[in-house]
């Protein structure tokens, strides 16, 4: 399935990434310094709840935060050499849309309302031609933009390509943003949480969409999700994300299976299954601690069922435990003061080599 | 890596069951005849348009329409009341009024329209600069219109007149640099609320240039209520055209701005106040005209706001 190297072959490296946000004349730590490594041709799912900061880790790869946000250190290498924290702007803007494209949340005001669909289609071909755009080459944008709408599945595009936005459902414009996101080959998708704004039968639409894409076109995807059983569909590896830090991550299957952090295993208990028909839902406890503020020790250690005194003073490395890849706790850390009594999974730990 | 390939059906789920040619799918003619249409629905709607293009169609044919030419001097007609030589009597030189109020309309158009149409743009672009950009071309766009917004139009088109000097060409660029700060700064406003739109992410997520962005995407966007603005402040160029000339600073003897219609009458109102009467009837019917075509416009380009009124808020 890979047409361009194994699983080794590293398409994203994200490195110590740091997201400061200025608000109410504090700094907020969003991130306060991700790792993360994205191979070619793969999907990974970025989970977590609300405020987790995996939309802000999302936009930041297209350096896409808002203006009180600011990268306050760390690197996002594409492809190996270029790394998109520090490109101008003029370089930026090709790396948007050609190397690396976006979707979003919201299919109902992603679209601009003033044009046709056919317009915008074009239009984006349109930005990233290195001529002058003539009158063949509209021809040309036209083919593409109508070969794009069917291949994401709309029947009659040339009928779509004469609709504005708001004669579409919003299945209709979530594939038709998906259309204009390939239209410039990109290598690596962004999808930020693309179905929460749609109802499950549409849901299960564009994820077999976004899975048909993935093997048609070798696509690598970055899908942001707080939805647990969307990952299992459609990742080959999942990442966990709690207050801004990567809680654990690895192979779906594996992780899903042999859960290693907390967070991991009380995030699987709160789906709710058949076997726990006419019971309340398990929620986990608290919330969110507040970024006002710094954060000692374990970021999930006031709502952790295995806390320890060393969660509340010491922050835990990444380390390698079980069959996940990272996974940041005291428990699965053996040279970690953790004293082990009754954790669920396997403990065989070793730290997680510097990239 | 793939290219294009046909559509194919998938997991059973019936993508293929869509039909998007039922959608409604109204022309073009039909939703030019819609506007046209809703134009027309109020009694204010209809006036404004017909006096609106009652007054393009004198701009436009005046010299066909009028009786006489508005330079034509008739020593022993003169200051007459209405007859049927002069339907609208005649001024202290014997020119006929009626001629010379069609002729003025003529300039009042050709100084307001454009004027205004020039405020309108470069108010567009100091608003998208200022909003889109944000920073210090913002904070200079704020400081510019707060400026200029801080005298009253025709006191800064008077003074600016004065520095400049006095010809047509003169007046419409001293009436567009007295609105265009309402312009920035409706704009701005405008573009500081389009930019938060979601499709505004999108776009800059897929590549586009910050200038493809503000003139391609948020521009059409807010053109509507600045086309109602428009509207609403032709009159008001007029009037400031119309003051101009009154004063002697605007539109020069004989051309017959409506100002200077009603400048010469004032001369002589006791012993025929004709002159003054339909110089400022025009004015007023010119006036309530946009206005009402201005609100109907609104209506139709922003229903949202219908009933809310510049005027009465």
């Amino acid at each position: 399935m890979n047409g361009n190297g194994g699983p080794g072959d590293v398409l994203l490296g994200i490195q110590g990434l740091a997201v400061e946000y200025q608000s109410r004349g504090a700094v907020l730590q969003v991130l306060p310094g991700v790792d993360l490594t994205i191979s070619r041709g793969e999907v990974v799912g970025l989970v977590g709840e609300s405020g987790s900061g995996k939309s802000t880790l999302a936009l930041t790869v297209l350096r896409l935060l808002p203006a009180n946000g600011k990268i306050a250190g760390g690197r996002i290498i594409l492809d190996g050499t270029t790394d998109i924290a520090s490109l101008d702007r003029e370089r930026l803007r090709h790396t948007r849309g050609e190397k690396i494209a976006m979707i979003f949340q919201d299919p109902l005001t992603s679209l601009n309302p003033t044009f046709k669909i056919g317009h915008q289609m074009t239009d984006v071909q349109a930005a990233h031609c290195a001529h002058r755009v003539g009158r063949e080459d509209r021809k040309r944008f036209r083919q593409r933009a109508v070969a794009l709408l069917n291949q994401v599945g709309l029947p009659d595009p040339d009928h779509v390509m004469r609709c504005y936005p708001h004669q579409l459902s919003g299945g209709m414009r979530q594939r038709v943003m998906t259309a204009m996101a390939l239209s410039l080959e990109p290598e690596l998708l962004i999808a930020d949480e693309p179905t929460s704004a749609l109802d499950v039968t549409t849901e299960a639409q564009i994820i077999s969409l976004l899975r048909q894409l993935k093997a048609d076109r070798d696509l690598t995807i970055l899908f942001v999700t707080h939805d647990l059983s969307i990952v299992a569909q459609l990742c080959d590896r999942v990442v966990v994300m709690y207050a801004g830090q990567i809680m654990e991550q690895g192979d779906v299957a594996e992780v899903f299976e042999r859960p290693q952090h907390p967070y991991t295993m009380a995030l699987l208990d709160a789906v709710p299954t058949r076997s726990h028909r006419g019971q309340p839902l398990t929620a986990i406890p608290g919330r969110v601690p507040s970024l006002f503020g710094t954060i000692t020790g374990c970021r999930f250690a006031s709502r952790c069922s295995y806390v320890q005194d060393v969660c509340r003073e010491e922050e835990p490395r990444p380390v390698v435990s079980g069959t996940s890849e990272a996974v940041r706790c005291h428990m699965r850390d053996q040279e970690s003061d953790y004293q082990c009594a009754a954790v669920p999974g396997a403990a065989v730990t070793k730290a997680v080599p510097e990239t | 890596m793939a290219l294009l390939g046909a559509a194919r059906p998938d997991d059973g789920i019936g993508l293929f069951d869509l039909d998007v040619s039922s959608l409604p799918q109204p022309t073009r003619r039909a939703r030019a005849r819609s506007a046209v249409g809703s134009l027309l629905t109020t009694p204010g709607g209809t006036l404004g348009t017909i006096i609106v293009l009652a007054l393009i169609v004198l701009a436009v044919f005046g010299p066909l329409l009028a009786p006489y030419s508005f330079s034509a001097i008739d020593v022993n007609a003169t200051l007459q009341g209405p007859s049927l030589h002069h339907l609208l009597g005649t001024d202290q030189l014997g020119r006929d009024l009626l001629s010379r109020l069609i002729y003025g309309t003529r300039i009042e158009m050709a100084v307001s329209v454009p004027a205004v149409a020039f405020a309108l743009v470069f108010g567009l672009v100091l608003g998208l600069l200022g909003g889109y950009l944000g920073g210090i071309f913002d904070n200079a766009v704020v400081l510019l219109t707060d400026t200029f917004q801080s005298f009253p139009a025709i006191i800064l088109a008077l003074t600016l007149l004065v520095v400049i000097g006095s010809s047509l060409r003169n007046l419409v660029i001293v009436i567009a640099v007295a609105f265009l700060p309402n312009y920035a700064r409706t704009s701005r406003a405008l573009v500081l609320s389009a930019k938060q739109n979601h499709y505004v992410l999108a776009e800059r997520a897929l590549g586009a240039s910050r200038l493809r962005i503000m003139v391609r995407h948020i521009s059409p966007n807010i053109v509507a209520p600045l086309f109602i603005l428009l509207a609403m402040d032709i009159p008001s160029a007029i009037a400031v055209e119309a003051g101009l000339s009154f004063l002697g600073l605007g539109v020069r003897p004989p051309n017959p701005s409506w100002g200077t219609v009603l400048s010469d009458g004032f001369s002589s109102i006791y012993q025929a106040p004709w002159a003054v009467l339909f110089a400022s009837l025009a004015l007023a019917i010119a006036t309530i005209g946009f206005l009402m075509f201005g609100e109907a416009l609104r209506d139709v380009l922003d229903p949202r706001l219908r009933g809310v009124s510049r005027w009465r808020a």
